[in-house]
């Protein structure tokens, strides 16, 4: 474990212990994140990971943030007459005992103002921020633009 | 008076099986030729702009289907998972890269140069050809290839572009053939660029 993640670690468990403690506080677990590779001079991406709520409380995700990327932001590209569209979304819902996948053609998290491409083998460190969980941190592998995610 | 009724009925009946007849035994309604023209009007010669800046013009496509998809650089989402699907059909498709050609139109040429399209074209393991233009030049092919596309503000000043997702398939002879949808599943896919490279 690196020195950084290593404290990175520390902080989150630091965190967690000054947190009230809240029998009723939703568990979410975040799994398979990954982002899709850039070009060079491309400074939007996109990155995706299931969230999974094992609690019996419904959560929230209202925002993310990501040191690469001057923005972060949550995105839905919905299709309608064969047209695509992309809004922002303000919160995406995550439910009580309900996995919910981020995924390409769906609700995912545009990252905008890359300073560097991202390249396979990299990884993007995501803070996700849940209304209730409050702050997550997770590390997307960066896969191949050809990829359809880590499944594949 | 009951003798005047039943040949009322009687004649009621009568009309009733020819009215039937006339129904059932109407011609089925000529095929309207405008489906079929306005398929064929789908597509035709053009020339944009290649990857290395210098035109590209479509005859040099000639006696090869193509899949053309519109797009733009600066779409994280939709574009690159399109493209990676062509990419993956293709291989899928086991006839080789040039089997048919994957032709990637930008709807944002205000953005993207011609160096850009080719960088991003260039990402997918395979061979795409990026292409772009001046606004006139992909205004018109976009028209050819009846293809919507519309710029949406963003927060921030940046802009979003709406467009048309669906990648259009043509023959040899640069005829429209098919549509892929975005949702449709990758076996009916694959059948249709089976049928176009055959």
């Amino acid at each position: 474990m690196s020195k950084a993640s290593c404290l990175t670690t520390v902080a989150v468990v630091l965190l967690a212990a000054c947190r009230p403690a809240v029998p009723t506080a939703p568990s979410i677990e975040l799994r398979d994140a990954w982002a899709r590779e850039t070009a060079p001079g491309q400074t939007s991406g996109a990155a995706y990971l299931t969230i999974v709520n094992t609690g019996r409380e419904d959560d929230r995700l209202i925002g993310v943030t990501a040191p690469k990327a001057t923005g972060a932001m949550l995105h839905s590209a919905s299709e309608r007459g064969g047209v695509a569209s992309m809004r922002m979304a303000s919160e995406v819902a995550i439910p009580a005992e309900t996995t919910v996948t981020l995924a390409p053609l769906g609700t995912h998290i545009m990252l905008t103002g890359l300073a560097a491409p991202l390249k396979p083998g990299e990884r993007v460190a995501l803070t996700l921020r849940f209304a209730r969980a409050g702050p997550r941190l997770i590390e997307a592998a960066v896969l191949p633009a050809g990829s359809n995610g880590p499944a594949d | 008076m009951r003798r005047a009724r039943l040949i009322l009925w009687i004649a009621v009946g009568i009309a009733a099986v020819i009215a039937a007849a006339l129904f059932f035994a109407r011609p089925a309604p000529a095929p309207t030729s405008t489906a079929d023209s306005s398929f064929a009007d789908i597509g035709g010669p053009f020339t944009l702009t290649g990857s290395d800046g210098t035109p590209f013009a479509s005859p040099r496509l000639a006696g090869r289907p193509f899949a053309i998809f519109f797009g733009f650089t600066h779409c994280p989402d939709v574009c690159p998972t399109t493209l990676a699907r062509l990419a993956r059909l293709r291989k899928a498709l086991a006839k080789g890269d040039k089997a048919f050609a994957i032709l990637f139109v930008s709807v944002d040429p205000e953005r993207d140069s011609p160096a850009e399209m080719g960088r991003y074209s260039g990402l997918f393991g395979t061979p795409v050809i990026g292409l772009t233009g001046s606004p006139a030049a992909i205004a018109a092919v976009k028209k050819q290839f009846g293809i919507f596309s519309k710029k949406v503000p963003q927060p921030g000043g940046d802009y979003s572009v709406d467009h048309t997702a669906t990648v259009l398939l043509f023959d040899r002879a640069g005829q429209f053939s098919a549509t892929i949808a975005t949702d449709e599943g990758d076996g009916p896919a694959l059948d249709k660029l089976k049928l176009l490279t055959s």
